[in-house]
């Protein structure tokens, strides 16, 4: 009965979300009030855990927001200077091969957009000019929404991977490898994909190398730079080493007609370099100490004390999450784009009042998912702390057992699914995960990195996200087919990572 | 039902601002909920604790 109760906050929000197409807010709201009232009323959490919860879950808002806020804000600077527009335009003149085109725009461009915006403008971005380029509507919506899945984790300059840390409370040094190698095999595999969507079988054994090539050097690129401790530019820098490999690999799929058009280099360089300039302020910042010191000088953090429920769970004493003010990663993202939009403003590229559409752009933009992150991060931690994602964990652990690990990307999926988001999985089911690995024995980074790589590939079949992507492709009313073509691509990748899990699990343990 | 519908609309024109407040309602309790709870303030935690509880309820009700 427990078991069920603790589940039922999860299940209500899977039902409003996907039954009643409740958005995420509205949905996240109300499971937080389901989860206050059974933590109280049946896992017997008292007014002094709840207080502490709330303050846990503050410090996890704030921390997992202010990437988000900053992350759009920069692709706001970004798209009102026309640099998303440029990028896109300059692509499809490398090559006049259809599967070609549809790997450079809807995987490597994809990738790259996700890396540095994510909030579902890779598909607003690519499905129109695939459109304009001669696909079919059905094929401009499916192929992004499939090319940027992989890159959701390390996307949105780290914001998922950020949730997965603060939710579970372990150093990125110690997750980032193992779900940067599953999400690069689910990169290559994705990129299979796409040339499938966008061409035909034919198009994959044709481009069967290219695929190979790029998806193996972004998988490299991601797997070294989060390695490294850069999580925040995994996918972005992925998808950049994508873009520069694409000009040699297009040479040999120019396609039939010798007319590709020409290519401007120099807008293309300037609209590059607002993202050239985030790739060198967050270098400086994690790489030169004296600077990283400094700005690290200032943290909010307050002591939590030990929390205990009338049941007996016990939260053993600790920390809020620390807010290092200056030297958060969104903080670091705001220096940048400070810079970048200097750059725009010095090549001309804006015009009258444009600092007012960015600003109004962007606190329009993530209002509504604020709140709902706001809602979701303190009904998981309210879970957490009453002792519901334990009873999760421990009847998950005894229902199925060894065979965890092959589920364990399906969790992570269904959260994406349902919240439509990576992240809000990330902060729903993360620790439920942890917990359960650590009962099973299994290697929690792996357990994790399943989490986190299922919920990146099914969050593009989430209700919301294809919602947005169909009516952005001229295909309002017609998401359901969106979701068919997409659910055939997100199983086949959640059967790779469950094998891929069970693979890791066994080769740790 | 005209009443409703207004009152439905006048929401949804208000969406933003909606939102914005209910996000405030969720992120400024904790701060002085922390010193209360500390101080054994109980009836402020619980008055702060319902402002919280507020703020999802208008959630619950924007369109």
């Amino acid at each position: 009965m427990t078991f069920w109760l603790a589940l039922a906050p999860i299940l209500l929000i899977l039902f409003l979300m996907v039954a009643l197409r409740w958005g995420a807010a509205r949905s996240g709201a109300a499971g937080y009030l389901l989860t206050l009232a059974i933590a109280v009323f049946t896992f017997g959490s008292g007014i002094e855990l709840l207080a502490y919860a709330h303050v846990k879950a503050l410090f996890l808002t704030v921390d997992v927001l202010l990437i988000i806020w900053a992350a759009f804000l920069l692709y706001r600077v970004a798209d009102e200077a026309g640099a998303i527009a440029t990028i896109g335009r300059a692509l499809p003149h490398l090559t006049s091969d259809v599967g070609m085109q549809a790997l450079i725009l809807g995987w490597v461009f994809a990738t790259f957009l996700q890396g540095v915006g994510g909030f579902g403008v890779p598909v607003a971005v690519i499905a129109p000019i695939l459109i304009s380029l001669g696909f079919a509507p059905l094929a401009a919506v499916v192929i992004p929404s499939i090319g940027h899945g992989w890159a959701v984790t390390f996307g949105s300059l780290g914001s998922s991977f950020n949730a997965l840390m603060a939710a579970t409370g372990m150093p990125g040094e110690e997750l980032a490898s193992s779900a940067a190698l599953l999400l690069g095999a689910c990169g290559i595999a994705t990129g299979w994909m796409v040339a499938h969507a966008g061409g035909s079988w034919a198009a994959v054994r044709r481009l069967t190398w290219a695929v190979i090539i790029l998806g193996g050097v972004m998988a490299a690129v991601l797997y070294i730079v989060v390695s490294a401790g850069l999580w925040n530019l995994g996918s972005m820098a992925a998808g950049a080493a994508g873009l520069l490999l694409v000009f040699p690999i297009a040479a040999r799929f120019r396609g039939q007609v010798n007319d590709n058009g020409k290519l401007e280099i120099r807008p293309l360089l300037v609209a590059m370099s607002g993202y050239a300039v985030l790739v060198f302020v967050i270098l400086f910042v994690q790489l030169v100490h004296p600077v990283r010191d400094f700005l690290g000088q200032f943290v909010i953090q307050l002591p939590i004390p030990e929390l205990r429920t009338i049941l007996g769970h016990v939260t053993p004493p600790g920390y809020t999450r620390s807010l290092y003010v200056f030297r958060h990663t969104g903080m670091v993202l705001v220096y940048a784009t400070v810079l970048a939009y200097l750059i725009y403003w010095r090549a001309g590229l804006y015009s009258p009042g444009a600092v007012g559409r960015i600003v109004n752009g962007t606190v329009q933009r993530v209002t509504s998912s604020s709140v709902s992150i706001a809602s979701m991060v303190a009904m998981a931690v309210i879970m957490e702390t009453s002792g519901m994602t334990a009873t999760l964990a421990l009847s998950l652990a005894a229902f199925v057992g060894v065979l965890y690990p092959l589920i364990a990307p399906w969790i992570g999926a269904i959260g994406a699914f349902m919240t439509g988001s990576n992240t809000n999985s990330n902060v729903v089911f993360a620790a439920l995960q942890l917990r359960t690995a650590l009962l099973l024995g299994y290697d929690a980074a792996v357990i994790l990195a399943a989490q986190t790589a299922g919920a990146a590939v099914a969050s593009i079949m989430a209700p919301t996200k294809v919602v947005v992507g169909a009516s952005t492709g001229g295909m309002a009313g017609r998401e359901g087919e969106v979701m068919r073509k997409l659910a055939v691509y997100t199983v086949l990748l959640l059967l790779l990572l469950s094998a891929l899990a069970a693979i890791g699990v066994w080769l740790v343990n | 039902m005209h009443n409703f519908v207004n009152w439905r609309g006048s929401l949804t024109k208000h969406k933003f601002q909606l939102y914005l407040v209910a996000f405030l309602m969720m992120v400024i309790p904790p701060v002085p909920m922390y010193f209360a709870i500390a101080n054994g303030s109980t009836p402020l935690v619980y008055g702060l604790l319902l402002v919280i509880i507020l703020a999802n309820l208008l959630v619950l009700i924007i369109p």
